[in-house]
């Protein structure tokens, strides 16, 4: 995005030595824009005040340094969709983000990384014809602030509007809508978009380059219930840890199980906000530092993490689960037809029943030995008393 | 093993039965004419007690004549030819088996330790004059077989290990973490010690693996370092007259001779006119020892009369003709043999020979390959016995190794896809809807509104406008930062925790009460574990030990509890502001131990109540069949 940070008029050579220095920093902000999260009569936060702190903070992490580059997804109840960088055809199609769209945004983005310092006039008009609102308001603010919020702002509004209630209904009942959204999507598409704007694939070793551009992905999640997407979204969470893109979760509403284990898992910052009304400051205090400063810092991040799993067979989040010891599936009770539902291996029928055994507290042969039991239980609660005394002494 | 094993052999010529009895414990030859006439007979009949027995020692498999060498204690040897391998393959398995039992039964030894001395006294007495080959590989046989002969799986299973207090005992020697938990667990709160171990039968089970196992064999040449005390045996100026010192143990020279049949070799044709000690100081100034142990002859080496005889010899430490001789007997596998395969000889369309094959090119380096691939060889060849390997079996294998892998077509990764099938086998698959419980109070909204409500909250109008006017309260700002800062402290806390296990901040009190509670903490998981182990068991017959643990989990509940009120009050006189955060500190540390104490109680409180209800019923309903008309008489 050296492109349009206006100082194109400014002598490169001096600067040059400077920049090479300082790496640059890409980040992805997903913002979940599901309507059960933000629709409600009185929301934590309004979803306009939730945009406006995150072109806030999206900002700030554009002024850290002129090359930083910074992308936008929206995850909806059953799509995702770039906001930032827009598609180039911006009015023309209202399709949702598919894998079609983010090619585009992809290329759209390593041209701009690879050309260099490509000129304004490259990169810059489409958007420019393609924001209506650009007016006179534009022309005070920094010129790349202005071209990502105009951006986000507009593919905001463009996804939401289009959006029906058929979209967010649960199939079942169309009344209701789902409570979920595809955060597991959103993940793959910026690991997707991160690799490639990191030259993942081109790179020879994998060391330089994570040295070449460091990415982060920030999670902005209203909604709870994610045991749906159990599977996905420890995939991405495994490919993020090597990729070494740190997850970061700023939670807004109830807390969710694997995104805590996300944010652990790769280094991330996880907050659940106990004052939603407050995102800016949160946002700008503790997820602002890049990958790079937080070996220095101590992250404000949860350091109690829930790392239960979801039951492959009912997606339910469980406590004490079955674990195939062949495919580690997930079950949440023992299978009743002696098989795993997922590889078909046939379990040991004497293991099997040793996990369903009722346990027998009281010998079923009469009373004679339950009143022996009884004693015994007595006699061994009367003894710890003495021992903590003489402990004590 | 009961009944004699009985086998025809040849001893000095004649004919006759060896028999090995294991109820008598002796080993008998007598020769087969004894039957015709006992009284002539009986001065040529052989009886050895099988505690005499010293070693074994049978001929190489590539030998025509299956001879078996039995050895006593009183140094007397005799040689048996029996009429096949088999048959002598079976007499030393006899043999060796009643050898080590014998020994087992009449001192203390361990068999394990047993094989290794028969391993080493056959190695050391071989003669190897006569065949370089045999000691090596009548020490191989001798020791693997005795080792064979233990009984593998004695003492695995779950019963024998449990009982086996020996092993547990040297278990918890080895252990000492392990030691201290049986320590607090058993000896102090009397957990009866099966309960204790029945947890960690793996851990006996592969302590006692463990413990049979012998340490394998080592490249003992490269473990002998000679300091020398000249300098001048490093530039090889002064020839011989270099001091070296090594030490030797007589077990390092057997391996030595197990290992080199050369050093053997020049031992045995050497030492008479030669002291011993004389010899193994040329030995290692010499040549022959640099080649040995792999490293670079230089024209500067030292000259040594003696020990340079021995330079060119083959590995097994015979020379050209004695190799020439010796392999006319051996058959020489297919695909090594140049002159049955003449007709693929590359060379003759044009090719270099191979690398390995040309005369003087990188003779040193290769040497060196050489040298260690032998080495390798005869150390595999000693463990695994290659001789008892089939031929064709052997062939086989070569034949795998030979196959150029990187030619074939490779094949198509076959992954396996996992799917979820028969999902509805169980009557839950679509129960999802009351799973979760946050959704009940969020689905009173209906779609088409929560739609409508989040399209009014969308941002409309100039950025710059949004922007400003979405600035949060200065009391929100203070909250957020509030949070903040409380994570960062906490987590702090934790890593501190993580990094230092005894920080020096921590006063000498506080440790001492730290390490209690520590220990109390590990017994009470100990006992929970075995509480849980038994209370799931739904074995009647552990009815009874169920409720001591459940006793005892109380009973370490008591003890951590004690510890914490006694740190409590330690610290009572400080204000009360201290007071309550040294108590929230403490109870961080103790809280999740003490909830899960609690929930085993009550679990077991619970059931044990529904579970003699149950009896009751039970038996009211028996006691109004049984007796029923009874207590209606009286
Ligand atoms: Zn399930
Ligand atoms: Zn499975």
């Amino acid at each position: 995005m050296n492109a349009v940070d206006g100082s194109a008029h400014v002598p490169q050579e001096s600067y040059a030595e400077e920049l090479e220095e300082e790496l640059p920093s890409l980040l992805v902000i997903v913002l979940d824009v599901s309507p059960a999260g933000w629709g409600t009569e009185s929301p934590p936060i309004s979803l306009k005040e939730a945009v406006a702190s995150l072109l806030v903070f999206a900002n700030s992490h554009l002024a850290l340094n002129h090359s930083n580059e910074i992308a936008v997804l929206a995850a909806h109840s059953s799509t995702v969709r770039f906001l930032y960088p827009p598609r180039q055809t911006t009015s023309s199609t209202d399709e949702s983000a598919d894998g079609n769209s983010t090619n585009n945004n992809g290329s759209q983005g390593a041209k701009g990384r690879v050309g260099g310092l490509t000129t304004e006039e490259g990169a810059d008009p489409s958007l420019r014809e393609g924001s209506p609102s650009s007016g006179a308001a534009g022309a005070s603010m920094y010129r790349q602030f202005r071209v990502v919020n105009e951006a986000v702002v507009e593919q905001l509004d463009a996804l939401l509007s289009k959006t029906s209630v058929a979209d967010i209904a649960q199939p079942s009942n169309p009344d209701v809508a789902v409570e979920t959204s595809m955060v597991s999507g959103a993940l793959s598409i910026a690991l997707s978009y991160i690799n490639r704007q990191t030259g993942g694939g081109e790179a020879t070793s994998g060391e330089d380059v994570t040295a070449a551009k460091r990415a982060r992905i920030l999670l902005v999640s209203v909604c709870s219930d994610l045991a749906a997407q159990y599977v996905p979204i420890m995939n991405c969470i495994f490919a993020a840890q090597k990729m070494k893109v740190p997850i970061d979760i700023c939670k807004i509403g109830k807390d969710t199980v694997f995104l805590q284990q996300a944010a652990d898992t790769t280094g991330g910052v996880y907050i659940h906000l106990d004052h939603p009304k407050g995102l800016t400051q949160y946002l700008m205090t503790a997820f602002l530092p890049d990958r790079l400063l937080r070996t220095h810092l101590v992250l404000p991040t949860q350091s109690s993490i829930d790392f239960r799993a979801a039951c492959f067979c009912h997606k339910r989040v469980v406590d004490i689960g079955y674990v195939c010891n062949i495919c580690l599936s997930i079950f949440c009770q023992p299978p009743a037809d002696r098989s795993c539902a997922i590889c078909s291996t046939v379990f040991d029928p004497l293991e099997l029943s040793d996990l369903t055994k009722q346990p027998v507290l009281i010998r079923p042969n009469g009373q004679k030995k339950k009143a022996k039991k009884k004693a015994k239980r007595d006699e061994g609660s009367a003894t710890p008393a003495p021992a903590p005394a003489a402990a004590a002494s | 093993m009961q009944a004699p094993f009985t086998v025809p052999a040849q001893h000095s010529g004649k004919k006759g039965i060896a028999t090995v009895s294991s109820i008598k414990q002796v080993f008998e030859w007598r020769p087969a004419a004894a039957r015709d006439d006992s009284v002539e007979a009986s001065g040529d009949t052989i009886v050895i007690q099988l505690g005499e027995l010293s070693s074994l020692q049978a001929s190489p498999a590539t030998h025509p004549k299956a001879r078996l060498k039995i050895k006593t204690k009183a140094d007397a040897q005799y040689v048996f030819q029996l009429p096949n391998r088999a048959n002598l393959d079976a007499l030393k398995t006899v043999l060796s088996s009643a050898i080590s039992a014998a020994q087992q039964s009449a001192s203390t030894t361990a068999a394990a330790a047993a094989a290794d001395s028969a391993a080493v006294a056959a190695g050391s007495v071989g003669t190897p004059a006569k065949n370089g080959k045999s000691p090596t590989k009548a020490a191989g046989d001798a020791s693997k077989s005795s080792s064979s002969a233990l009984p593998q799986n004695k003492g695995m299973s779950d019963a024998e290990l449990l009982v086996d207090r020996e092993l547990q005992q040297s278990l918890l020697k080895s252990n000492s973490e392990l030691q201290q938990q049986f320590l607090d667990a058993v000896v102090k709160q009397s957990l009866p010690a099966e309960e204790f171990w029945r947890t960690r039968i793996p851990l006996l089970r592969m302590h006692s693996l463990v413990r049979t196992q012998n340490r394998g064999l080592y490249n003992v040449l490269a473990s002998i370092k000679p300091v020398s005390t000249t300098q001048a045996n490093s530039t090889g100026t002064e020839t011989g007259q270099a001091q070296v010192k090594v030490s030797l143990s007589p077990d390092k020279i057997k391996d030595i001779f197990r290992q080199y049949p050369v050093v053997n070799r020049a031992y045995q044709e050497n030492v008479p006119p030669l002291k011993e000690t004389e010899f193994w100081s040329r030995f290692f100034l010499s040549r022959l020892c640099r080649k040995l142990r792999g490293e670079r002859l230089s024209v500067n080496d030292p000259v040594d009369a003696v020990m340079d005889k021995y330079l060119n010899l083959d590995q097994d430490g015979l020379t050209a003709e004695e190799r020439e001789r010796e392999n006319e007997n051996t058959k020489v596998m297919r695909f090594v043999d140049i002159e049955a395969n003449e007709e693929d000889d590359s060379q003759k369309a044009g090719n270099q020979p191979d690398i390995t094959m040309r005369p003087s090119t990188q003779k040193d380096a290769l040497s060196i390959i050489r040298t260690f691939n032998e080495l390798s060889q005869r150390i595999v060849d000693i463990v695994q016995n290659e001789a008892e390997q089939p031929e064709e079996e052997t062939e086989k294998l070569k034949e795998k190794e030979l196959q150029l892998q990187d030619l074939e077509p490779e094949a198509a990764a076959t992954r396996v896809e996992l799917h979820l099938h028969r999902s509805s086998d169980s009557g839950i698959a679509k129960s999802g809807d009351d799973s979760s419980d946050l959704r009940a109070d969020q689905n009173n909204h209906s779609a088409s509104e929560l739609l409508r409500n989040m399209k009014n909250s969308l941002p409309k109008g100039p950025i710059n406008d949004l922007l400003t006017s979405t600035i949060p309260s200065s009391s929100m700002i203070t909250h957020a930062q509030t949070q903040v800062f409380k994570l960062i402290v906490d987590r702090r806390h934790t890593e501190q925790e993580k990094n230092t296990t005894a920080d020096a901040e921590t006063p000498a009190a506080d440790a001492a009460v730290i390490r209690e509670m520590k220990l109390s903490h590990a017994t009470a998981v100990e006992f929970l574990h075995h509480f849980w182990a038994a209370f799931l068991s739904g074995d009647p017959a552990r009815a009874a030990s169920v409720a001591q643990l459940a006793a005892s989990v109380e009973k370490s509940k008591v003890r951590l509890q004690a510890i914490v009120d006694r740190h409590i009050e330690s610290v009572a006189n400080k204000d009360p502001a201290a007071l309550e955060q040294e108590k929230e500190r403490v109870n961080r540390y103790v809280g999740i131990t003490l909830k899960a104490i609690d929930s085993a109680c009550k679990t077991y409180k619970d059931l044990l109540a529904k579970q003699q209800q149950q009896l009751q019923q039970q038996l009211q309903l028996n006691g109004g069949g049984d007796h029923g008309s009874s207590t209606a008489e009286t």
